[in-house]
């Protein structure tokens, strides 16, 4: 896989150019397909990429090179978001293993647990508590560092997709919870 | 978005906001979510010796449609046998309040669950139905 990597990032979009192929991110940045990802890596190899691309380099070229050249930096700018956030990489792992999403059922333990975060946030709110609100942001940054934590286990540990696919449907919520809680935040700011 | 007065209706003047105790042997809860929006709903029912629900009650937090559909579920599961309510679809739901297609997964989400709360109460009064059988086809 790692071999297979490192021969598509040899494949310069100069002379040989083809457009890019968008079914494995990890492979077009030449990372190793695992979600504990080198960031560094993936920001430097994205802003070669970037510059390889960029439309300055086509200006002389013939318009199918320079169609060619502005799909592939957007295919480009797709996979680097796609990669830089956890709930998205996660995905595309699930998916390159070619694991069938089928209906993955949220636990009565995590849906009840969301219905108190979401009554704390709602009377924090309401009393205009903005200490309560950001000790409630705080244990929410712990808990997200947390499931971060159960998901890389779950992928790169124990190749676990059934539960990784259960955690990137549980990263919804806490990205909702996140912005309730900046909403009520910035709310009491007025 | 422009939302329908049915929806703007429920969602100014929700009926039935609240909670029954969940560990209530006549009450059934119904906990969903949605993954794509992370809407959470509490759905939950009181269910009377002739087996009819005596009342409903729910709690949403999401957009205006997902409070609107269980708004709306709750009203509609009045006065209606388990299996009655088994059959109310959620395209019931989304007609009456005329839900665009973007938000057809509210009125799913409140189709979910109305089948949680049943099964729930099913599952806390299953043996007390069966020994009642039991016993009356024994009389």
């Amino acid at each position: 896989m790692l071999r297979r990597a490192v021969a598509a990032v040899k494949v310069s979009p100069f002379n040989t150019m083809k457009y890019l192929n968008s079914s494995n991110y990890f492979e077009m940045f030449g990372l190793a397909p695992c979600f504990a990802i080198d960031m560094q890596g993936l920001e430097l190899s994205y802003r070669r990429l970037q510059s390889e691309l960029h439309p300055d380099r086509y200006a002389s070229k013939n318009e199918d090179e320079r169609h060619m050249a502005l799909a592939n930096s957007t295919t480009v700018n797709d996979g680097y978001r796609a990669l830089r956030s956890s709930a998205s990489r996660a995905q595309c792992l699930i998916s390159l293993a070619g694991w069938e999403k089928s209906n993955v059922a949220l636990s009565s333990a995590f849906l009840m647990a969301q219905m108190e975060w979401r009554e704390a946030i709602e009377e924090a709110r309401a009393s205009m508590d903005a200490a309560a609100l950001e000790a409630l942001g705080r244990r929410l940054k712990h808990r997200v560092v947390q499931h971060e934590r159960e998901l890389a286990s779950a992928l790169d540990e124990r190749s676990d997709f059934d539960a990784a696919a259960r955690y990137v449907n549980e990263f919804k919520f806490y990205e909702k919870l996140r912005d309730e809680i900046d909403d009520a935040l910035i709310g009491l700011d007025h | 978005m422009a939302y329908s007065d049915k929806v703007l209706d429920h969602y100014e003047n929700p009926r039935n906001v609240g909670s029954f105790n969940g560990e209530e042997q006549d009450v059934g809860t119904g906990m969903v979510g949605a993954p794509a929006c992370g809407d959470v709903m509490k759905l939950q029912i009181k269910v009377g010796e002739n087996g009819i629900i005596e009342d409903a009650k729910f709690k949403t937090y999401g957009c205006g449609s997902a409070i609107a559909s269980s708004s709306l579920v709750t009203e509609m599961l009045k006065g209606k046998t388990l299996d009655q309510a088994m059959e109310i679809k959620n395209t019931q739901i989304s007609e009456e309040l005329a839900l665009p297609p973007v938000k057809i997964h509210c009125s799913v989400l409140a189709e979910d669950a109305i089948r949680a709360a049943i099964s729930d109460y099913r599952s806390k009064n299953i043996t007390e139905t069966a020994g009642y059988v039991a016993c009356k086809s024994a009389a």
